[in-house]
């Protein structure tokens, strides 16, 4: 785990390390725009409406100052349903989550940009599911036990590494490389939180991720 | 850079996967075992091997005694043939080693017997003393349910309720039925497998008709506990 993390962290910082470098020399090519609004939709989450075990919609706008400063907010919808959540019963977690942040974003080649950004995420969630526990000396009925809770609430910190490539004026599609770290989240004993909508595992403290998007720019 | 991005994107993927391997209902609950040592029969057979023990001791003795009479005879036959008159202790002598020998003949053939007879109850108490022994049933009161058994056993496991803190068991054992009432705290516990558990903990005895004897000192958990019933 640690090591996969390693490479993610390394991964990211190689790349905003290229992004940087390539700054000065993309300083002096057009006349910037003081904001450029965009709005994007992450169409790899759509992808999961088939899916029987997650479904995800998640989309976000951007405001890009001077062309190099992005004020992103992020806002998505997440039904989970992961198998592994506990062996012996159902669980589904569900809700909305939404992320701000802010960085750098720089012209990487003529086509593609290149960005850094980071990120306040906080997801509002419920918990349903039933857990099942027979007797194996059949002297007692089965243990049912359900979960249901509702407003729970966690909150993490991402790291993002953005590129895009323009397909027009108007669209482009690209990529979010995410590092996310959980801050809190609100606990439960024994019986714990275990997907967090947009995060991920609860008891993952540290996360990487990829977001591919379609952009369109105004 | 694109070779880089679509490898982390397969390396997200991949460790984004959550298998499951079984999400069906898991078969578990909280258990203590009880052990029964019939400490009846075994003061019975420490009574035998004790007879037995005395026995060979009396044998001893009257052996000895038996030597002793003998040669006591064959100094007072050699005193009469030197002249002394010594009849009257030599018909002693002769009465009482005949004495000695109804005795020896009482005493021997239980003497030969003993070492057999002592193999056989030592035998028999090692096996009470591991507790093997053939419970009829154990009834659950309160949960209206009967554990019947059809052989014997040294351990006999017992389930624990998956939603209260105390349960009483009818154990009968050779006809003769005693209730035993343990009390615990339940708690849930998620295993390695992500299996949501209940189980027991602090577990103790409320009120039995026997000694007993517990394994564990304090908090005392299920599948750990034992406790050793002396009837």
């Amino acid at each position: 785990m640690v090591r996969r993390h390693l490479l993610f962290t390394f991964s990211l910082a190689l790349l905003a390390g290229t992004c940087f470098a390539q700054s000065n020399a993309a300083d002096s090519i057009v006349v910037k725009r003081t904001v450029i609004p965009s709005l994007y939709i992450d169409y790899g989450k759509l992808l999961t409406i088939p899916s029987n075990i997650e479904t995800k919609y998640e989309g976000g706008i951007e405001l890009l100052f001077l062309e190099k400063f992005p004020l992103i907010i992020e806002a998505g919808q997440a039904t989970l349903t992961p198998e592994g959540a506990y062996s012996n019963g159902t669980y589904e977690s569900s809700g909305y989550y939404f992320r701000v942040g802010t960085g750098f974003m720089n012209q990487f080649t003529a086509k593609n940009k290149i960005g850094i950004t980071a990120r306040y995420a906080r997801a509002i969630f419920k918990e349903e599911g039933r857990i099942f526990i027979e007797s194996p000396s059949e002297t007692q009925d089965t243990f049912v036990q359900n979960i249901d809770r509702e407003d729970v609430n966690a909150t993490w910190y991402e790291m993002v590494l953005y590129t895009d490539q323009k397909l027009s004026d108007m669209f482009s599609i690209g990529l979010n490389l995410r590092f996310r770290v959980l801050v809190e989240y609100d606990e439960f004993s024994p019986v714990d939180v275990y997907s967090i909508p947009g995060y991920g595992r609860s008891f993952d403290g540290t996360i990487p991720a990829a977001n591919l998007f379609l952009k369109v720019n105004f | 850079m694109k070779n880089t991005l679509y490898i982390l994107i397969l390396f997200v993927a991949i460790i984004a996967c959550d298998p499951c391997d079984d999400c069906d209902a898991i078969s578990f609950e909280p258990t203590v075992s009880f052990v029964f040592i019939n400490q009846d029969s075994i003061a019975k057979i420490d009574d035998s091997l004790a007879v037995i023990v005395m026995i060979d001791s009396s044998f001893n003795a009257n052996v000895d005694s038996l030597n002793i009479l003998r040669d006591s005879l064959a100094l007072v036959e050699e005193a009469i043939a030197g002249g002394s008159d010594l009849s009257a202790e030599k018909m002693n002598l002769e009465q009482w080693i005949l004495d000695r020998q109804a005795d020896s003949a009482f005493y021997a053939p239980l003497d030969e017997d003993g070492d057999s007879i002592t193999l056989v109850l030592n035998t028999t108490k090692s096996t009470i003393n591991s507790g093997r022994l053939y419970v009829e049933q154990i009834d659950i009161l309160g949960a209206n349910s009967i554990l019947s058994f059809e052989d014997s056993a040294e351990v006999w496991s017992v389930p624990l309720a998956f939603d209260g803190t105390f349960s009483e068991y009818e154990v009968t054992i050779n006809g003769i039925t005693e209730t035993i009432e343990l009390a615990y705290d339940n708690f849930q516990e998620i295993d390695d497998q992500r299996n949501v558990l209940i189980r027991a903990e602090n577990i103790r005895v409320v009120n039995e008709p026997y000694d007993s004897l517990i394994n564990c000192e304090e908090n005392c958990l299920d599948g750990e506990t034992t406790f050793t019933f002396y009837f």
